[in-house]
């Protein structure tokens, strides 16, 4: 037997087992080589990353670190008030030249042998560059304006900042999709955005199982007896999925709370009707926005999920460590011209969200459980079944499907594949 | 009653509730609480820049008793040993029957077939009324030192 073709249990050979993406063989979570192929492909390719919220660098001079896959960023606010995102990486010697998570300087300064550059990652100072009375220093040639710190393209969606390291991504807007964008501006929509904080956790488990429990509304009526026992959410709440035509990879699930009865309870072993809370001003929401959509949960290809659920905002940002652990990086916002009735709002709707979340923890878990289960079993395949074989959505906008899922690796598999084998 | 003894009863209340959590009887953890209270977990680097959001946020020993019901009856979440270690706990000021007190916290945690493994440190600020028979928290605040937390931060501080 060639076990190059054919693999062994512990080492199973790269492929997939149906041309739909019904079957996920479990490699794809445990796959070293295949994970280092993600972060050239997918993490520092033609994809968008998010960065930061604008407002954290309002000044010039300011500047914030963010992370893309494995590698540290700088988003900086240069003179003239552009934003720039350069790769925190000296052009001399790779030293990360900043370690501060914020700050505002007029100039980026590498510790190790003070190369500086500019706010928008120009070389502009080395120390003895002429030498010292004439003998030693760089060569005639040396030319400055070659070693500038990497520059990344750049995006600003009314105060979400994205990040590409390929010049060749295509606009925000043709990269999600009229439909998916639509609904990204329809919380950032102009409306200048305040952070209100950030929480991070280190989760074990592969990347890909953070942004598929998201694409899930199969587990959330099952999983999160928080959610339905105080009618924050029901699997057959009106509301529509929106997934967008050319990725199949990039989602939205907008819908109205129900006020009445849930239904279908009789298959969720864990519902509790008798559930009742002391405080209910954690689930009395206050309208905000001019349509009747109340929860809005979006993710976007690779790494992101918006949410809008009642007058909490969080972007959901998934940094990957290795094929068996991420980093879920929160980031709480509202708007700058929010009342402190609403900012207390958002508060405390943060509850439900984040590592104590009422919701979240069982995610964080669940995923806990996952990444113990599939890391020993790599020769697996897992089965998405529910909702049909493909990944076009249902027609009658339903919620009980892995769809989403499907959809999700079907992109993923022409990109890291370059066809469907 | 004389500065002496008061401070007995703050070291006293601060032993109790780390006890309270860490044996397990968290259904009694409110009553540490008098009804209008506000209990707040929050990283110190949003505390250091004036930011609001942490994993916890608390208005009322109603809230507080809602953690309770939903660590008990909803949340799903693997079997775990706490330990806190408590020290430094002092009165910092007092305006009336209203104590400002502070300590230090480190809590380790021990899941099912794992090592122990340290889930936190950080200081709390709080405020105890003393206006009662019983020292009853009216605010409580921890920050604790990293951004990051390991997986859940399941049970409170």
């Amino acid at each position: 037997m060639d076990m190059r073709v054919e693999g062994t249990e512990l080492n199973p050979a790269q492929k997939w087992p149906r041309e739909d993406s019904s079957r996920v063989p479990l490699w794809v979570y445990t796959d070293k080589d295949n994970y280092r192929r993600e972060l050239e492909t997918i993490f520092y390719g033609p994809f968008w990353h998010f960065v930061g919220i604008d407002t954290e660098i309002p000044n010039a001079g300011d500047f914030m670190r963010a992370t893309i896959g494995e590698r540290s960023v700088l988003v900086t606010r240069s003179e003239d008030g552009a934003i720039q995102v350069l790769l925190n990486s000296c052009a001399h010697r790779g030293i990360e030249v900043c370690q501060a998570k914020f700050g505002s300087q007029k100039e980026i300064m590498c510790p190790y042998h003070q190369w500086t550059y500019d706010l928008k990652g120009e070389l502009i100072g080395v120390p003895f560059r002429r030498g010292i009375k004439g003998k030693g220093g760089f060569p005639e040639d040396f030319d400055m304006s070659k070693h500038g710190l990497r520059a990344l393209k750049v995006e600003n969606i009314n105060g979400a900042l994205f990040a590409s390291f390929d010049q060749s991504v295509p606009s925000m807007e043709d990269y999600l999709g009229a439909e998916n964008f639509f609904y990204l501006k329809r919380i950032f929509n102009g409306r200048k955005v305040k952070v209100l904080g950030y929480q991070r956790q280190r989760i074990k488990g592969n990347w890909k199982l953070y942004m598929e429990n998201i694409k899930d509304p199969y587990h959330a009526s099952l999983l999160h007896v928080f959610l339905i026992s105080f009618g924050l959410y029901t699997i057959d709440q009106k509301g529509v999925t929106v997934t967008d035509e050319r990725t199949h990879a990039h989602n939205v699930f907008a819908s109205i709370r129900n006020t009445g009865e849930a239904s279908g309870t009789a298959e969720m072993k864990s519902f509790r009707k008798d559930l009742k809370l002391n405080d209910m001003r954690l689930v009395k929401a206050e309208k905000e926005y001019a349509d009747d959509v109340t929860i809005q949960v979006q993710t976007l290809f690779p790494d992101l999920v918006l949410q809008h659920q009642g007058n909490s905002l969080q972007l959901r940002y998934v940094i990957p460590m290795g094929t068996d652990e991420f980093e879920l990086l929160w980031t709480y916002f509202g708007y700058e011209d929010d009342d402190e009735e609403t900012t207390l709002r958002r508060l405390r709707q943060a509850n439900l969200t984040g590592p104590s979340g009422f919701v979240s923890i069982d995610d964080t878990e669940v995923l806990g459980y996952s990444a113990e289960g599939i890391k020993v079993n790599p020769g697996a395949t897992a089965i998405f079944e529910l909702g049909g074989r493909e990944s076009a959505p249902p027609p009658d906008g339903n919620m009980m499907t892995e769809g989403p899922i499907r959809g999700f690796y079907d992109y993923y598999r022409t990109i890291m594949c370059g066809d469907q084998d | 009653m004389n500065d002496l003894d008061m401070r007995a009863n703050v070291s006293d209340l601060y032993a109790r509730y780390a006890e309270c959590i860490c044996d397990g009887e968290i259904e009694k953890w409110p009553e540490f609480f008098r009804e209008e209270c506000l209990y707040r977990i929050v990283p110190k680097t949003n505390y250091d820049r004036g930011l609001r959001i942490g994993p916890m946020f608390a208005e009322s020993k109603g809230a507080l008793i809602d953690r309770v019901l939903a660590l008990k009856q909803t949340l799903v979440h693997a079997s775990r040993s706490l330990t806190y270690l408590v020290s430094g706990a002092r009165i910092v000021s007092a305006e009336g029957p209203l104590l400002s007190t502070r300590s230090m916290i480190a809590a380790y945690q021990t899941l099912v077939d794992g090592t122990t493994q340290l889930l936190l440190v950080g200081r709390t600020f709080d405020v105890i009324d003393s206006s009662g028979g019983e020292l009853k928290f009216a605010q409580r605040l921890v920050v604790f030192d990293s951004e990051l937390l390991s997986g859940a931060l399941v049970y409170p501080v």
